[in-house]
């Protein structure tokens, strides 16, 4: 099974993939840190579970290539993108730091959020935890995800 | 009149006489609760009737038939019926007459543009008691039209006298409301949204909202516009029935009687003078016009005009079906000559009229062709559907469609679109609309798919085919495409850097196409960014981070168009623009200055304290809920459990010392984590975010925003840039606190973070190799840890562009390179380290790049460039100063000589159209525009030195990590 995790932070990346090698190490994670490159790949690639962050910067910072642009939304891009591909099917968990998700400017819970996305884009399998680098819950709710078929 | 005694009541009676000569509002309006309490309504209202009619109650400041000064504070939860007041109108037909005479003289004065004369008459009107809100509008419209004659300064000053004697500050919130009403920069759409807003209860609001739908939607609403008329005085009332009258709203007007019919149609068909409806110098004329036409529209013809248009220029989605038939009507007539889209004007009107009566395609400007256009959209829209072409070219001579324009139609529009051009056109109106997620992605979808199907994947295409439709859907596409919007073309934006050049490209085009130096210059600026965004040697990035458009956005809605009535408020008589203001004081402040400060402080404010958008956000994320703490310890506690450290584990002696050390950082991550690392609140004094202007430093950047955003108004007579100004300055500020958290941050790690190897290892057993391996290690960790943690605390380069000098030294000499065959110096610095701000380094990188064009081309091209960069503190500037060889052909005298010459040389208006073999014409054109000072070149056997001052705030803080 390949898990794509689109996270631009690493310390929380480790984190991530520490949970999900620990569900099953022969899961293969497969990393993004940005939207550009996340959109060129999934354009050509159809992972079997996504792990998405909210805030994600446009592109991957180089040296010498410029500021990248920070996307406190950049998620529903990654959404928007999965929608015109038609492949919304892929289960899919938004893990994020915020306590709440802005949806076309609107600010919205977590829990609220998930009403709102699933009104707006035609996905099954989503899953929405808040990451709180102090606490286990996320870890809960992550594992639940992998266990969902 | 009425008198006491018309009273059955003797406790009531009584009551009022209490109140006789009552010049106290609390007084008078305590013993009307008093009455309303004890007695009917038939009789409470006669009690009103009395206090407003009786000379004995003349001094009561709430309620007043007839009135010299503003009512204070108006009784609420008082409703007369029309007849009621139609009763009150005829029974003082005498006093209405004496006014509405009065006021028909003034409107003619008004009309000859004799401003003063009306002014004058005005006054008498006030003096009889005769002042309403048609009064404050008529001196409203006098000083906004004060400019067409010659003593506009005396008028304006006359004007004013008359606010100050009617006491207008009485009535604050309908003088800030006509204020803004009427003055078009400020925003029509922000206006309506604050006055039909639910929660605003103020107590003159159903009088404001007459003035944006002037037609009530129901009888209730009719009622209570009545009485809030009635409530300011009773001409007012029969004012706002003869209106309603005339445009055939159902009323019992033939109950008034027939002489004050008779006189009020005399006032309402006084001719509208020809000046206010033919223009050509102003662009969107019909909409100055529109904006001021309720301070005239006791006139009918200007009245039923704002009806028409206020009903289709509003932002209502359903403003079709909300309309009532006293609309329908009026609106049909005015467009019945309307069938299709070729009945509506597509070219710019060579002569502008207002078509006060009926739609004319011929004069017609922005407001009337945009209204025109929407009608025609709510009444055959088959018609614009196959006309797609004229459409997109309509958007050439309309504005607001994207607001105006029903979504449900531009949603209909969309689906049937044939042509590619025409669903952008209409996807770019409804990302107008609704700044939505979805419809973003659909814009910037639609104008991937053309760029690659049709234009090579060059956006250039794109505009350049639009323009030659229509040239605003053009504009409006490069005020889109700005970097953040390309950064997001991910098909074809595949790094950063590219955004920017595209950017770049797209405003070189546009300049030349407009032969318009701005752009080019804002082109010429991005691609310097470019430049040094190549020589920086590290990554740029930063995750500190405030949401632009919605702070942006945050300003439009909250403070702008306070900020520009303010703006109109400012003398010109500074012209140096030099603003003292002391910014702790200033929310306390009366001066129009302070209170344009007190705004600002508040964007800072909010710039820093919004949890949704603002550094707070950041901040929750971040620090509280984050990865902070995490990435400041896993590593470092990841480190007992290296294989090859186990052993020193093992040492007691060396796992006290670790301990000791581990709990003093602990503790100094958990201190930066709760309480250095927030805004400075009183719960959080140690933060280290501190929203206000608290230091010299930021006093001086908050009086240069100050000054600049003056500057700006004056300059451009909009408020267009005004929150982009504040934007960038709120960067400015907040950076002084990021160099004092960076520094905090460094700090902490030097006293708390660094890892000191045991003493006397070998006294306690411990391999000295070992130890020094493991603080070598744990070191470079935290090291690591903090300079990554210190970067999220920097300012995004997007945000306002800085650079260092040195940065910017090397970036010129690449660039310099790339033009200069073989030129391949040996670059030497003393320098002190500079870090330029804002657009300020576009100077310094002309006047380098021409000092060291000229020693490429006519230096040793492999000598030696030595840079020299002081403060001069006594000047507040820096000195840069270039030393470079000559060609060893050549002869320094004869150097000298040619370069003397032409710094003697007087005629520089040559200098940006031809290049010059030395450039030292540009370098003297920047010296004349101020950019530059102090010009000196000096010689020495085989070198020569060339050197200038820039302006800098020296008391801004240059240090950086």
């Amino acid at each position: 099974m390949k898990i794509l995790v689109i996270e631009d932070d690493l310390f929380k990346y480790s984190k991530i993939s520490d949970v999900i090698k620990i569900y099953d190490e022969r899961i293969s994670v497969l990393k993004y840190d940005n939207i550009h490159d996340t959109i060129i790949y999934l354009n050509q690639n159809s992972p079997n579970k996504i792990v998405l962050d909210m805030s994600l910067p446009s592109h991957t910072p180089k040296v010498g290539e410029g500021s990248p642009v920070s996307l406190p939304s950049g998620g529903i891009e990654i959404l928007l993108e999965l929608n015109k591909l038609d492949k919304l099917h892929i289960p899919l968990i938004i893990l994020t730091q915020y306590n709440y998700i802005e949806i076309d400017n609107e600010y919205y819970s977590l829990e609220d959020s998930m009403d709102v996305i699933k009104k707006m884009f035609p996905i099954n399998h989503l899953f929405i935890a808040f990451y709180d680098n102090y606490s286990d819950e996320w870890k809960d709710e992550l594992n639940c995800f992998l266990r969902n078929q | 009149m009425m008198n006491i005694s018309s009273l059955n009541d003797n406790k009531i009676k009584n009551i009022l006489r209490g109140i006789i000569q009552e010049s106290e509002s609390y007084k008078v309006k305590k013993a009307l609760r008093k009455i309303q309490k004890q007695s009917t309504k038939t009789e409470y209202h006669k009690c009103i009737q009395i206090i407003r009619s009786n000379e004995l109650f003349r001094h009561n400041p709430v309620t007043r038939n007839f009135i010299k000064v503003c009512p204070k504070s108006p009784l609420d939860g008082v409703s007369f019926s029309e007849d009621q007041i139609i009763e009150q109108i005829n029974s003082e037909k005498a006093k209405l007459l004496e006014i509405i005479k009065l006021h028909i003289e003034v409107s003619k004065l008004i009309q000859k543009l004799d401003f003063m004369k009306a002014l004058i008459l005005t006054k008498e009107l006030i003096n009889v008691s005769g002042l309403s809100t048609y009064t404050i509008k008529n001196i409203y419209f006098i000083k906004l039209n004060s400019y067409r004659v010659k003593d506009s300064e005396t008028i304006n000053i006359k004007a004013d006298e008359l606010l100050n004697e009617i006491a207008i500050g009485n009535v604050d919130y309908l003088n800030s409301a006509i204020n803004e009403l009427s003055n078009v920069n400020t925003d029509y759409f922000n206006i309506f949204s604050r006055v039909f807003h639910p929660d605003n209860d103020n107590d003159y609001n159903e009088l404001v909202q007459q003035y944006l739908r002037p037609i009530p939607r129901t009888e209730e609403l009719h009622r209570q516009y009545l009485n809030s008329n009635y409530t300011f005085s009773l001409y007012d009332a029969f004012l706002y029935l003869q209106n309603l009258h005339t445009a055939k709203y159902p009323t019992n007007n033939s109950k008034i009687d027939r002489e004050l019919n008779e006189e009020y149609k005399r006032l309402s068909n006084i001719p509208i003078e020809n000046t206010y409806l033919h223009v050509n110098e102003r662009e969107v004329f019909d909409a100055v016009f529109f904006r001021l036409s309720f301070l005239l529209w006791e006139n009918k013809n200007v009245f039923s005009y704002r009806v028409v248009h206020c009903s289709l220029y509003n932002k209502d989605d359903f403003k079709e079906l909300n309309r009532t038939n006293v609309e329908r009507y009026i609106i049909q007539s005015y467009f019945s000559n309307i069938r299709s889209i070729s009945d509506i004007n597509t070219k710019k009107s060579e002569t502008k009229r207002l078509s006060l009566e009926k739609y004319n395609k011929s004069s017609s400007d922005y407001l009337e062709t945009s209204n025109a256009l929407i009608y025609l959209i709510e009444k055959n829209i088959d018609d614009v559907k196959a006309n797609e072409e004229i459409f997109v070219k309509l958007m050439s001579s309309t504005f607001d469609i994207g607001y105006t324009c029903p979504k449900s139609y531009l949603e209909e529009l969309k689906r049937s679109a044939k042509t590619k051009e025409f669903k952008l056109v209409v996807i770019c109106l409804i990302a107008i609309k609704e700044l939505k997620h979805t419809t973003e992605y659909e814009l910037r979808d639609i104008l991937q798919d053309i760029a690659i199907s049709n234009f090579n994947g060059e956006l250039i295409g794109i505009l350049e085919h639009i323009y030659h439709i229509s040239p605003s859907v053009t504009e409006h596409l490069i005020n889109t495409c700005d970097e953040t919007f390309l950064s997001q073309l991910y098909k074809l934006t595949d790094k950063p850097i590219s955004a920017i050049q595209n950017r770049a490209d797209i405003l070189d085009w546009y300049g030349d196409k407009l032969d318009n130096p701005y752009y080019k210059d804002r082109a010429k600026n991005l691609r310097i960014d470019i430049q040094i965004s190549k020589e920086k040697s590290t990554i740029d990035d930063s995750r500190i981070y405030v949401d632009p458009v919605k702070f942006t956005q945050w300003i439009c809605d909250n403070i702008l168009n306070d900020m520009t009535v303010m703006l109109d408020q400012i003398d010109d008589m500074n012209s140096n623009n030099i603003y003292i203001v002391s910014w702790e004081k200033t929310k306390t402040g009366v001066s129009i200055i302070n209170q344009v400060s007190s705004l600002l402080i508040m964007c800072f404010e909010e710039f820093c304290n919004n949890n949704l958008f603002g550094i707070a956000s950041y901040l929750g994320r971040r620090i509280r809920h984050g990865t902070f703490k995490g990435t400041a310890m896993k590593e470092v506690e990841d480190i007992r459990c290296k294989e090859k450290y186990i052993q020193l584990f093992q040492n007691s002696h060396f796992n006290e010392h670790f301990a000791s050390w581990f709990d003093c950082y602990s503790k100094m991550i958990d201190t930066l984590k709760f309480e250095n690392l927030q805004i400075s609140s009183d719960s959080k004094p140690d933060g280290l975010f501190i929203p206000s202007i608290n230091t010299v430093s930021k006093t001086k950047l908050a009086n240069k925003l100050l000054e600049s955003i003056i500057k700006n108004y004056r300059e451009n007579d909009s408020n267009v840039e005004i929150p982009y100004i504040i934007t960038e300055f709120c960067w400015m500020l907040v950076e002084q606190d990021l160099s004092a958290i960076r520094k905090h941050l460094m700090e902490s790690k030097s006293k708390y973070a660094i890892f000191r190897p045991v003493k006397n290892c070998s006294q306690y057993s411990i391999s000295h190799k070992l130890m020094s391996d493991f603080s070598a290690e744990l070191n470079s960790i935290v090291t690591e840890k903090f300079h990554t943690i210190s970067s999220w605390f920097r300012k995004p380069s997007i945000a306002s562009p800085s650079a260092n000098l040195s940065l910017l030294i090397k970036a010129v000499i690449s660039e310099v390179k790339d033009r200069v065959n073989d030129f391949n110096p040996t670059v030497n610095f003393t320098q002190e380290s500079f870090e330029i701000s804002g657009g300020e380094y576009f100077i310094i990188y002309d006047a380098l790049y021409i000092l060291i064009v000229n020693a490429a081309i006519h230096g040793k091209k492999d000598g030696f460039l030595d840079f020299q960069v002081y403060s001069m503190r006594d000047t507040s500037s820096i000195q840069i100063s270039l030393c470079s060889e000559i060609n060893s052909t050549d002869n320094i005298s004869d150097v000298k000589r040619k370069i003397n010459i032409l710094l003697k040389e007087e005629n520089t208006s040559h200098a940006n159209i031809v290049e010059g073999d030395s450039g030292i014409h540009k370098l003297k054109v920047l010296l004349q525009e101020d950019s530059i000072s102090n010009i000196l070149y000096t010689f020495d056997d085989n070198k020569v030195t060339a050197s200038f001052n820039f302006k800098v705030d020296l008391t801004y803080e240059n240090s950086s990590y």
